[in-house]
């Protein structure tokens, strides 16, 4: 393999807070896979169903006067970039999940332009993971997310699905967008699992 | 990130097909649209790369790479036709 | 070339720097040596791979901007400050380094004398830089195609190939229209403001001529001007597209 005279690509910094192969960026990347949908929020709902006794929905309004949380974490993507520090602010899954009774234990997360991830509901519980509607104390863009995404910092962040409108529970597990084409089912950046058999 | 087109999957499609793909023809099974795979719409900043039609949106084509190893996806296409090599 | 000679992986191959060339602040052009260089045809890209000494690698595009008949291959890379491959381009390499790419590449968006014209060329930007390699090669055979050339740019300063493209301008087949997005000097009598259809229109071919129109530059600038020279009537069979990324110009 050839070395480039003079390119260091982008450094990787402090391992104990950054994950292998991750490098630091300072700036917000763009990830999509498609059109950047803009719903109305007088009709948003975010919604809770699948295996469940019954289906709970909440309206921007209802989800605005959920109690919120404020928080700062790091996030990594799975494309290598790492950024340390964000701050969030939006309402935990505890406390939507604490609605809506269940026994299932795996969720598939759906969004706006038909994004899917899965993730077991273990991980979005015990203070793991939030919808968020605002970074750095601003409403999020839609270009990020906005009105709203999920959050779930300790996974690679393609898990944290943009534009999300809700989660589907499911008693087996099924693979959502990326997780279908070859993308790791659980995508801990630690162990570095970024694709199906790391 | 603004969207590119089928222009910048040249290379990647070369290496794969051993020929030019970016006049393949296609036809998409969700609207009807035809064109070439240069005029897709082609998202390349997430994980992978999708490709869409450029008519509906409907992805036509998805890439994965892992360690030089490609994944690829055409169940959105119908009739592609190969251009000659 | 031969049908074996064509059916083949694409391989990296190594380059060497020959020249660097400043354009404008921010631009330069990189004149590359490359043994058995097949040719290409103009408008084709080349992909290029950086690799760091820890192994770390990326790639990104970059059109080719010199003629199939020219000395050396040559690229044109605008600088974006937040970048991560361009900066490497335009700021570090030099004379004497080798370059690894991969290419040529790309059959759409490439103009061969055999598909005539008339010949529109609109690009914002970097977005000029396959235009470039059409209007070198059309000169070099001597084509008697008809072209009209729209360049936008934010200021005249950051135009690209200004002296060669005024010096084009000169010949009869030639005419080249510049419209300036942000500043413009008090004596400039070209066109101000972004590209819309009324400019599309006085700077190009009237539809019924059937002009055959190449649009490359920014995402956003290409979708403005194809949107416009379909409502203006072109065929939209014969507008041919690449897109770079990024917004306007
Ligand atoms: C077929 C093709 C041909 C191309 N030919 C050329 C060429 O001849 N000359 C040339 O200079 N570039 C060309 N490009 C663009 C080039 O491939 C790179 O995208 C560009 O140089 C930026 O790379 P970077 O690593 O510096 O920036 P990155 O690190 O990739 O991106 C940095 C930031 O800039 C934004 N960005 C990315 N691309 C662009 C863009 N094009 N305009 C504005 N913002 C952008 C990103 O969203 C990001 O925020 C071409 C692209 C394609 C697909
Ligand atoms: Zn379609």
């Amino acid at each position: 393999m050839a070395v480039t005279r003079g390119f260091h690509g982008r450094r990787a910094a402090d391992p104990s807070r950054v994950p292998p192969g991750q490098y630091v960026t300072r700036d917000f990347p763009v990830l999509s896979a498609g059109p950047t949908p803009y719903p109305q929020l007088d009709t948003w709902e975010f919604t809770i169903r699948g295996a469940v006794d019954k289906p709970v929905s909440w309206s921007w309004t209802d989800f605005q006067a959920l109690p919120r949380e404020q928080f700062t974490v790091d996030i990594h993507c799975v494309t290598k970039w790492t950024k340390l520090d964000v701050t969030w602010s939006g309402v935990s899954l505890d406390t939507l999940l604490a609605a809506v009774p269940t026994e299932a234990p795996y969720a598939v997360a759906f969004s706006d332009g038909g994004y899917t991830t899965n993730i077991p509901l273990a991980d979005l519980r015990r203070g793991k993971a939030w919808i968020v509607d605002e970074y750095d104390g601003r409403p999020l863009d839609p270009e990020h997310g906005g009105p709203a995404r999920l959050l779930v910092p300790h996974l690679y962040f393609w898990k944290s699905a943009k534009w999300i409108r809700g989660l589907d529970l499911r008693t087996a597990d099924q693979p959502g967008f990326w997780e279908m084409f070859g993308y790791h089912n659980y995508g801990d950046p630690w162990k570095e699992q970024r694709y199906y058999g790391d | 990130m603004e969207p590119l087109d089928g222009n910048a999957l040249a290379g990647v499609m070369h290496d794969l097909f051993a020929r030019d793909m970016t006049t393949m023809g296609y036809k998409c099974t969700s609207c009807g649209h035809t064109g070439v795979m240069a005029e897709m719409v082609v998202y390349m900043s997430g994980p992978g790369t999708v490709a869409r039609c450029r008519g509906c949106e409907t992805i036509l084509m998805m890439l994965t790479e892992r360690r030089g190893m490609y994944c690829i996806d055409m169940s959105g296409m119908a009739q592609p036709v190969l251009p000659l090599a | 070339m031969e049908r074996a000679a064509l059916l083949r992986r694409l391989t990296w191959q190594t380059g060497t720097v020959i020249a660097t060339t400043v354009e404008t602040p921010r631009v330069k052009t990189i004149a590359l040596a490359v043994p058995d260089w097949p040719g290409h045809r103009a408008g084709q890209h080349v992909d290029v791979r950086l690799t760091a000494p820890d192994g770390y690698q990326t790639q990104r595009s970059y059109s080719i901007a010199s003629a199939p008949g020219d000395d050396y291959l040559s690229l044109t890379v605008e600088r974006l400050d937040d970048g991560e491959v361009s900066p490497y381009l335009v700021d570090e390499l030099r004379g004497g380094d080798e370059l690894e790419f991969r290419g040529p590449v790309g059959g759409h968006f490439v103009w061969d004398e055999e598909f005539g014209g008339p010949l529109f060329l609109v690009g914002g930007g970097s977005g000029l830089v396959p235009l470039r390699s059409m209007l070198r090669h059309h000169r070099a055979i001597g084509s008697q195609v008809p072209v009209r050339v729209l360049c936008s740019a934010r200021s005249l300063e950051s135009l690209i190939y200004r002296e060669e493209l005024m010096k084009r301008a000169a010949d009869d087949l030639i005419d080249v229209s510049i419209t300036l997005t942000r500043e413009a000097p008090s004596s400039w009598r070209g066109y101000r403001g972004r590209i819309d259809p009324a400019l599309l229109s006085t700077a190009g071919w009237a539809a019924a001529e059937e002009p055959l129109t190449y649009v490359c530059g920014p995402t956003a600038f290409v979708e403005t001007a194809a949107a416009g020279l379909v409502a203006l009537g072109y065929d939209a069979g014969r507008i041919r597209t690449e897109r770079f990324g990024g917004t306007g110009v």
